[in-house]
């Protein structure tokens, strides 16, 4: 199987070590580089949580390079609160051996697409800050990726950090404008899919069973635990959505979500609704009744997602390609 | 079902003329009167189109209305330029579909000023026993609540077309038109101390598209207000074989005597006017502690009941208030 060549960037972060370990067992993945930013932590310890990550799975020849510190246009806020003092659900692992490149991370993404032009899926699961510089650094960085995954932004659901906007879009909403206008292969992976699959006890029971002899679910499991007890203050019961890890399975299985393509913009000056993602869904083709257009390029929304197909696909990863056919049907 | 006293604060618009034909139909005298507002069409247009309506029902069913009151409302938005939706609606609002209206029989703009027809529905120490129904901008209606700022605690209910929570929006990729046409009216109403505001948002019609198969049980009515909504929608053919057409004022109207039709949910709901994309979206408070709400929305309807009671009142359509679905 040809392997897609893959750059991360990153707010290392809960759901982005659970969708960073699954990238790096998932046989369909080639993991190029992972560049970090601000957002669950800061952008330091988000990429000292991606070399930890990289540690314990062995990998120690993927680069990390840490990125933009803070949002463009507003203070830095991160969510402790949900991810622990470590990020990693005081987890804690020890400190890497490893420090990051010294390349900043916006400088790895635009290196990486101009040695492999064309070839390269880009995977975003924090801010899009790291993005939103290398746009304006590099105009012909749109053309030169195969396609684009972020994890961020809410269409035809309520936020999550406030009533209208989606968190990674909300730490950083002009840097999103920009990734939303930016003509490239984009699919959008928001709060619309990714609250529709939740891990809860039967998921977690496949981890610890797995753990035996795949010790990094057990540690994926603990960490989880932390994310699940934080979770269920918010949704009543003991389940946590898997934001990024689906948004590394879109960029490897497109069957994993249903898209519609729409034009998407960020709201920037709104006093309820900054951070929020417009999308016009009013099938102007068809009908041609606006009076104002939103004008920007189509992007791939996921607007639903098979769950039992991305659980069969992460838990397939983690137990080492084979199907983890008795805990599929559990 | 009990008489109960009806405003119409109104921009028609086919759909609102739709919704006034069902009104005549189901309440007939209850309705005391209405008021014009800049929307749909300019603010002249819309006082003209509600008696070009009116002059229609009377002539489907005589005596139905009784003789309700024209105010002459708000003839543009509190700080937006006017935008209006001829392009669904047609020049004239009516899609060309009634007569015009004799021009010495509009009444003039300051004879009776919406607001203050507004405010006088339920003077300081009187309470307004009714439902308000504004199908339009809100422009007259928030001119009302800043002229009085206790107004709004005496008037029983009122019924809001506009907004959209989840389902975005139809002028612009965000927001709904009456929002859209005038944000800070919208947001004025919203936050402004109503006991009872149900608001039906573009969600409420999500299931409710007119398609072909309702435009075929129209046609097999054979009354003269049937016709009527026939004549009125007439203009939507084209829309109505291709995709459907959304009725959303008649569906606000429905929702004044059939409020079990729809599912409702609390919100605090305001709108926001310092946007860009989003400008004049409308926006559910559904964080996790959530601000108290202030109306009550309908996210979504029941198809099949509603449409059951829609055609049920056009078929016996002539003051029969009791219009039951299997009649």
């Amino acid at each position: 199987m040809e392997r897609i060549p893959l750059v991360l960037d990153m707010d290392t972060g809960i759901d982005d070590a659970v969708a960073l370990t699954y990238a790096l067992l998932n046989e369909r993945a080639q993991v190029l580089a992972v560049g970090s930013v601000h957002g669950n932590v800061e952008a330091e310890l988000a990429a000292e949580n991606s070399l930890r990550v990289l540690e314990l799975l062995g990998r120690e020849d993927v680069p990390v390079a840490v990125g933009a510190g803070q949002p463009v246009a507003q203070p830095l806020a991160t969510a402790r609160f949900i991810h622990g003092d470590d990020g990693l659900g005081n987890t804690a692992l020890p400190p890497p051996r490893r420090k990051p490149s010294s390349e900043h991370a916006v400088d790895q993404l635009i290196r990486l697409a101009h040695e492999r032009p064309g070839e390269i899926t880009l995977v975003a699961t924090g801010p899009l800050t790291n993005l939103g510089l290398a746009l304006l650094k590099d105009p012909e960085l749109p053309a030169l990726l195969r396609r684009v995954v972020i994890m961020g932004g809410a269409v035809g659901c309520a936020g999550n950090i406030t009533a209208t906007a989606e968190a990674n879009i909300w730490h950083d909403p002009e840097a999103a404008d920009l990734v939303f206008r930016a003509g490239w292969p984009l699919t959008m992976v928001g709060l619309d899919v990714t609250m529709t699959v939740l891990m809860g006890p039967a998921q977690r029971q496949r981890l610890s069973r797995l753990s035996a002899r795949q010790p990094v679910a057990g540690w994926l499991d603990r960490m989880l635990d932390f994310y699940v007890r934080a979770y269920e203050s918010v949704l009543g019961e003991p389940v946590c959505p898997v934001h990024d890890p689906l948004a590394v399975a879109a960029a490897l299985d497109e069957g994993v979500i249903q898209c519609q393509e729409w034009p998407v913009r960020v709201e920037l000056r709104g006093e309820w609704t900054r951070g929020m993602t417009v999308a016009d869904r009013r099938g102007l083709a068809a009908g041609g009744e606006a009076l104002a257009s939103l004008s920007a390029p189509l992007t791939r929304v996921a607007v639903r997602a098979d769950t039992a197909r991305f659980f069969d696909g992460f838990f397939a990863a983690l137990s080492g390609g084979g199907e983890d056919r008795e805990g599929s049907h559990a | 079902m009990p008489e109960e006293r009806i405003w119409f604060d109104t921009d028609p618009g086919i759909d609102d003329a739709v919704a006034l034909v069902l009104a005549a139909s189901e309440a007939g005298p209850a309705v005391e009167g209405f008021s014009s507002v800049a929307g749909n069409v300019g603010e002249a247009q819309a006082a003209a189109n509600v008696l070009r309506v009116t002059r229609a029902i009377e002539e489907a069913l005589p005596g139905a209305l009784g003789s309700p009151r024209l105010a002459r409302g708000a003839d543009r938005p509190l700080l937006r330029p006017a935008r209006h939706a001829t392009h669904v609606h047609g020049e004239d609002g009516l899609g060309g579909r009634l007569p015009p209206l004799p021009v010495d029989l509009l009444p003039k703009r300051d004879v009776l000023p919406a607001y203050r027809a507004l405010v006088e529905l339920a003077p300081p120490g009187e309470r307004f026993e009714g439902t308000l129904v504004a199908l339009g901008p809100l422009t007259n209606v928030a001119l009302a609540c800043l002229c009085d700022r206790d107004w709004p605690r005496r008037v029983r209910r009122l019924v809001v077309m506009g907004g959209s929570i989840e389902a975005g929006g139809n002028a612009t990729a965000a927001a709904e038109f009456n929002f859209f046409a005038d944000p800070e009216a919208a947001r004025i109403v919203l936050e402004a101390g109503f006991p009872q505001l149900d608001l039906v948002p573009i969600d409420a019609g999500r299931r409710l598209a007119f398609t072909r198969s309702q435009w075929s049980r129209l046609e097999g009515i054979a009354t003269p207000v049937a016709r009527l909504v026939r004549e009125l929608t007439g203009f939507w053919r084209d829309r109505v074989e291709a995709a459907g057409m959304v009725v959303y004022d008649a569906i606000a109207w429905m929702a004044v005597h059939h409020a079990d039709l729809f599912d409702w949910r609390a919100y605090h709901v305001t709108v926001d006017t310092a946007g860009g994309a989003a400008d004049g979206a409308s926006v559910a408070d559904r964080t996790h502690r959530p601000r108290p709400s202030n109306c009550r929305v309908a996210v979504d309807a029941r198809a099949e009941p509603f449409w059951e009671h829609f055609f049920a009142l056009l078929k016996c359509g002539g003051g029969a208030g009791t219009a039951s679905p299997d009649s």
